[in-house]
C-alpha cells in the first residue's frame, strides 16, 4: 500500500463519517436554515435588495463577514471540545489513523457542510438572472471569495477548540479572533498600534484583514495573492491545531 | 532526564515549529506582494486593459514616467483606501507591462517636511486631511519630455473611470500640442470671475463641468457673439444653445464647415437653464440645418412614455414624466462608435430632429425615441403632467434626437456673405474681402447635431458630494460620455472611445423595469377611456340641450336628467376602476417582490426542516 494513498483514503473516510455526523443530528439542520434564513433577511430588509433594482449581489456578499464570524466558530467548537469533553479523542487516535489524517478530515468535512450551506443560497442567483442580467463572473467570485474566507474562519475555530475543553470558551476565543481578523484593517485598530509598534508591524495587521481579501475577490478579479492569503491563515491555523492535539495527547 | 523537562522540551519544540510555519506563511504573503497574476473575471474584463489603451501605448513616441505619490506611512489610512491604492498601483504595473519599456512607473512616499512631499505640492497632489489630522495624498504625475500633467488625487469611487484617466493622461503628455475647439455658447458655461464692482461683492461662477473636462484635453477658444469668423485651427467646433447667432456668425458657422471643418451643435427648443424671461424662441439654426438636411420643428419637444423619467413634482409627489427622457439602450445606435456603449442618458426636454428628403449629406440618427412618443409644446414642462398624459397619443415612429451628418456640405448662404443688418445706416467695413466665400465644402466634414442642450448641465449627469474634504464627483449616466465621445471622434483620436464606454456598470432589474411600463400603459388606457366618456356625455347633454324650445332652457328635461344621472353612474364606475388601476399600478411589481423575498427567505429552510424531520421519523423507525 502507498502511504499517500493511504492518507487520502484515511481522510475521506473520516470526512464521510464526519459529514454523516452532521447530518444525522439537528445540527446540521438548525445551522443551514439559520444561515439561509438569516442571509436572506440581511440582503431583503437590510441591504434592501429587491427595492435597490440592481441586479448584482453586493447587498448579499456583503454580509457574509458578519455573519460567518459568529456562525463559523459555531461549528467549529464541537469538532475537538466535544471529543475532549467525552474523552472520545484517545479512542479516536488510538485509530490506526495519524493526527494530520483526523485534523484535515475533519476540517474538511466541517469546511463542506459549510459549502453546501453557502451552495443553498442558490436560489438568489436564479433570482437575480429572472430579474435582470447580472454579470456571472463576479457572482462566482463572490462565492469564492466566501468560501475561502469561511475556511479561514473554520481553521481559526478548530485551533481554539482544541485549545479548551469547553465549547463555549472555545466559541468565544474563535469569534474574538474572527472579529480581529475582520476589524484589523480598521483605522481604530490601526491607530491603537500606531501609538508603539513599528511601521512594518502596523502594515502586516492591517494586511491580515480579512475584508479588504474578500472585498479583492467579491469585485470579481482572482488575484493570487489573495487566496495564497486565506490558504495561509489556513495552514498556519491547522499547523497549530496539530501542535496542540499533539502536546495534550502526549499530556 | 525527567518526564517534565521531556514535556517541556516538547512543548518549546512545539511552539518553535509553530513560530517557523509562521514565518514561512509571512516570507511567501510577502514574496507574492509583487505578483500581478490574477483572473479578471468580470464579464466586460473592467480590471484589464483595453485595446484602445493598449493601441495608445503601442504607438508611444515619447518615454513616459509616472509618478505615483501615496501616503503609504499613514497608519490611519482607511482599509479600503489602502487596498485602493494598492490596485491603482497595480493598475499602473500593466501599463509598465504593455509599455514595453517606453513608461516607468515611480512611487514615492510624501511623508511630513521631506523632500517627497515638497515634489508633491511642486506637482499639484492635493492632500486630503483624515479625521485623525494626517494629510494624506493618493495622486499622481505623468512626465514626457517637458510636458508634465497629474492627477491630483484618485478618486475611489470613480474606479471605474481610472483606466481612462490615465490613459488620457499619458496621451496628453505625448505631444506638446494640444487640439483646439472653439466653443460658441448661449448659456454662461465659461463661468464668471468674481464682480466686485456692481452693488457689492458677487460669487464669481465656476465653468460648467463639461467645459472644465474639456479643458483636460482640450485648448478652448471662446467664439464671441460678435465673431465673423471661426479660427481654422480648431478641430472642432462647439456650437452650446446658440440662440443669439448673427447671420454674421452663422455665416462664419458656414464657411468654416464648408472649410472641412467639424462641429457638434446642441440645439435646444427651449433650455431649462436660460433665464425664462428671455423669450420662447429656442436656440434652433433653422437657416444651417436647412441647409444641412434636417429641420427642428421650433418650441415643440418629445414626451415619451417609454423613456419617461420619475421625477418628484412641485406638490413633492413622485410622477413620470415623458418630458424628461431616460434613453435606454434601445435609444442608441449601437453601429456608431459615439453610441455604441452607451447605456443612458438623460435629455431633458428635448426636441426633435427631421431628415428633409435629398438633403446633401448622409444622415445616421445617433439617439433616437421610442415609438410610444408624441411631440408636444415645449412650454407645457411647466404643466401638469396628468393633463399631458390625458392628451397624450403615441405617434408611433421613432423621432431623432441626436445625428451625425456627414458628406460634402452646401451652403446656407447662396447669395454670398450676408450683408448689414437692415435698418443700420453706417456702412460696415467689408471685413477681409480677399477671403474667398466657400459655395460648396472643400473636403468632408462631420456634424453632430443634438436637440437638446440641458443635458450638459451639471445637475443633470453629476451628484456631488464632500468626501473627507475633497468634492467628488460622481457621474450617473452617459451624458458627459456622449460629449466626449464626439469631441473624440470628430478631432480624430477614436481609440480613447473604447476605453471609456466599455463596461456595464448599470445593471438594473429589467423585468421590473417592464412590469412598470406595463402598469403605466393600461393607466394611460384607462384615464383616456374615461376622458373620452367625460367628453361624449357632454356631447350628448349639448344635444339635447339644442332640442329644446326656448321657453324650457332654463329647467332640465327628463332626458336630460337621465343622460346626467347615467353619466354620473358611469363616471363613479370608472373612477371606481381607476382607483383600483391606481392600486395595481405597482402592485405586480410588489408581488414579485414578495414572491421573491417569499423564496429567498423561507422556502428552502422549510424544505431543509421538512427534510431533516422525515430523516429523523424514519430513522426512529427503523432503529
Amino acid at each position: 500500500m502507498q502511504p499517500n494513498g493511504n492518507l487520502i483514503n484515511h481522510i475521506c473516510t473520516i470526512v464521510k463519517r464526519e459529514l454523516g455526523g452532521y447530518f444525522g443530528s439537528p445540527v446540521a439542520y438548525v445551522f443551514i436554515v439559520i444561515f439561509l434564513m438569516l442571509t436572506g433577511f440581511f440582503t431583503f430588509y437590510i441591504s434592501n435588495f429587491f427595492e435597490a433594482g440592481q441586479a448584482d449581489l453586493k447587498g448579499f456578499f456583503q454580509w457574509h463577514p458578519w455573519l460567518f464570524m459568529f456562525l463559523v466558530p459555531a461549528v467549529a467548537m464541537r469538532l475537538w471540545a466535544e471529543e475532549r469533553r467525552l474523552g472520545t479523542i484517545e479512542l479516536l487516535l488510538t485509530l490506526p489513523v495519524t493526527v494530520t489524517e483526523v485534523i484535515l478530515g475533519k476540517f474538511l468535512a466541517a469546511w463542506i457542510f459549510i459549502g453546501i450551506a453557502l451552495a443553498l443560497t442558490f436560489p438568489l442567483v436564479l433570482t437575480v438572472c429572472y430579474l435582470g442580467n447580472p454579470d456571472l463572473g463576479v457572482i462566482f467570485c463572490g462565492y469564492v471569495g466566501s468560501f475561502l474566507m469561511a475556511g479561514t474562519f473554520l481553521s481559526v475555530g478548530s485551533m481554539t477548540s482544541a485549545l479548551t475543553r469547553s465549547q463555549v470558551v472555545s466559541f468565544i476565543l474563535a469569534v474574538v479572533a474572527c472579529l480581529f481578523l475582520i476589524l484589523a484593517g480598521f483605522a481604530p485598530v490601526t491607530a491603537m498600534l500606531s501609538g508603539w509598534a513599528p511601521l512594518w508591524l502596523v502594515d502586516l495587521v492591517s494586511a491580515t484583514s480579512v475584508l479588504s481579501h474578500f472585498s479583492s475577490i467579491a469585485r470579481g478579479v482572482l488575484d493570487v495573492r489573495d487566496l495564497v492569503y486565506y490558504l495561509s491563515v489556513m495552514v498556519f491555523m491547522i499547523f497549530v491545531n496539530g501542535v496542540i492535539l499533539q502536546n495534550r495527547e502526549s499530556a | 532526564m525527567s518526564d517534565g523537562k521531556k514535556r517541556i522540551r516538547k512543548t518549546a519544540f512545539s511552539a518553535g515549529s509553530a513560530v517557523l510555519v509562521l514565518l514561512i506563511v509571512v516570507l511567501v504573503n510577502t514574496l507574492l506582494a509583487r505578483t500581478t497574476l490574477r483572473w479578471d473575471a468580470t464579464e466586460d474584463n473592467l480590471y484589464s486593459l483595453s485595446d484602445g489603451t493598449r493601441t495608445i501605448l503601442a504607438d508611444m513616441d515619447q518615454d513616459v514616467v509616472i509618478k505615483v505619490f501615496y501616503s503609504k506611512h499613514v497608519p490611519t489610512v482607511p482599509s479600503h483606501i489602502k487596498t485602493f491604492a494598492q490596485r491603482v498601483i497595480d493598475f499602473l504595473s500593466e501599463y509598465e507591462h504593455y509599455g514595453k519599456g517606453r513608461i516607468k512607473v515611480e512611487i514615492y512616499d510624501p511623508k511630513p517636511d521631506s523632500e517627497e512631499e515638497e515634489w508633491a505640492i511642486k506637482y499639484g497632489m492635493k492632500g486630503v486631511s483624515l479625521p485623525s489630522g494626517d494629510p494624506v495624498y493618493l495622486g499622481l504625475v505623468a512626465l514626457s519630455a517637458d510636458q508634465e500633467a497629474a492627477m491630483p488625487f484618485i478618486d475611489p469611487t470613480q474606479e471605474t473611470r481610472l483606466e481612462y484617466d490615465l490613459t488620457r493622461l499619458i496621451a496628453r503628455v505625448q505631444t506638446a500640442e494640444r487640439m483646439k475647439i472653439a466653443v460658441f455658447s448661449g448659456l454662461p458655461v465659461f463661468g464668471s470671475a468674481p464682480n466686485m464692482m456692481m452693488g457689492g461683492p458677487r460669487q464669481g461662477q465656476a465653468p460648467w463641468f463639461f467645459i472644465q473636462e474639456l479643458k483636460k484635453t482640450y485648448d478652448l477658444i471662446q467664439v464671441q457673439a460678435a465673431a465673423d469668423t471661426i479660427d481654422p485651427a480648431a478641430k472642432l467646433l462647439i456650437l452650446f444653445h446658440p440662440k443669439t447667432m448673427s447671420d454674421k456668425l452663422a455665416f462664419a458657422v458656414d464657411q468654416y464647415i464648408l472649410g472641412g471643418g467639424n462641429a457638434i451643435v446642441f440645439a435646444d427648443p427651449l433650455s431649462l437653464m436660460d433665464d425664462p424671461r428671455m423669450g420662447p424662441e429656442g436656440s434652433i439654426p433653422d437657416k444651417l440645418f436647412k441647409a444641412w438636411g434636417i429641420s427642428m420643428p421650433t418650441g415643440k419637444a418629445v414626451a415619451d412614455y417609454t423613456f419617461a423619467t420619475r421625477l418628484r413634482n412641485r406638490e413633492n409627489q413622485v410622477e413620470n414624466n415623458p418630458m424628461w427622457l431616460s434613453v435606454q439602450a434601445d435609444g442608441f445606435n449601437g453601429d456608431d462608435l459615439i453610441t455604441a456603449n452607451l447605456e443612458s442618458m438623460l435629455l431633458p426636454v428635448g426636441g426633435a430632429i427631421d431628415i428633409l428628403p435629398d438633403g446633401p449629406c448622409t444622415i445616421e440618427p445617433l439617439i433616437h425615441s421610442s415609438p410610444n412618443n408624441e411631440l408636444v409644446d415645449a412650454f407645457s414642462h411647466n404643466q401638469d403632467v396628468s393633463a399631458l398624459r390625458r392628451q397624450f397619443k403615441p405617434s408611433g415612429t421613432a423621432r431623432n434626437l441626436a445625428v451625425r451628418i456627414s458628406g460634402t456640405f452646401k451652403t446656407a448662404f447662396p447669395d454670398g456673405r450676408p450683408g448689414p443688418p437692415e435698418g443700420t445706416a453706417e456702412e460696415t467695413p467689408q471685413t477681409d474681402p480677399g477671403a474667398p466665400v466657400l459655395k460648396t465644402g472643400k473636403s468632408p466634414s462631420v456634424v453632430v447635431v443634438v436637440a437638446d442642450s440641458d443635458l450638459l448641465y451639471d445637475g443633470y449627469y453629476l451628484s456631488q458630494q464632500n468626501f473627507l474634504g475633497f468634492n467628488i464627483s460622481n457621474v450617473f449616466n452617459d451624458n458627459l460620455n456622449f460629449m466626449l465621445n464626439s469631441c473624440e471622434m470628430l478631432t480624430g483620436n477614436p481609440a480613447l472611445i473604447g476605453i471609456r464606454s466599455r463596461g456595464t456598470f448599470e445593471r438594473p432589474f429589467t423585468r421590473v423595469q417592464a412590469l412598470e411600463r406595463k402598469a403605466q400603459d393600461r393607466w394611460l388606457d384607462q384615464e383616456q377611456a374615461l376622458e373620452r366618456q367625460v367628453e361624449a356625455t357632454n356631447e350628448k347633454l349639448h344635444m339635447l340641450e339644442q332640442q329644446k324650445d326656448a321657453s324650457q332652457r332654463a329647467i332640465l328635461s327628463e332626458e336630460q336628467e337621465q343622460e346626467i344621472a347615467r353619466f354620473q353612474e358611469e363616471k363613479l364606475k370608472i373612477n371606481k376602476e381607476l382607483k383600483v388601476v391606481r392600486r395595481n399600478l405597482r402592485a405586480e411589481i410588489e408581488q414579485l417582490g414578495t414572491m421573491v423575498k417569499f423564496i429567498n427567505i423561507f422556502l428552502v429552510p422549510i424544505l431543509i426542516a421538512m427534510g431533516g424531520i422525515i430523516f429523523a421519523i424514519t430513522r426512529k423507525r427503523k432503529a
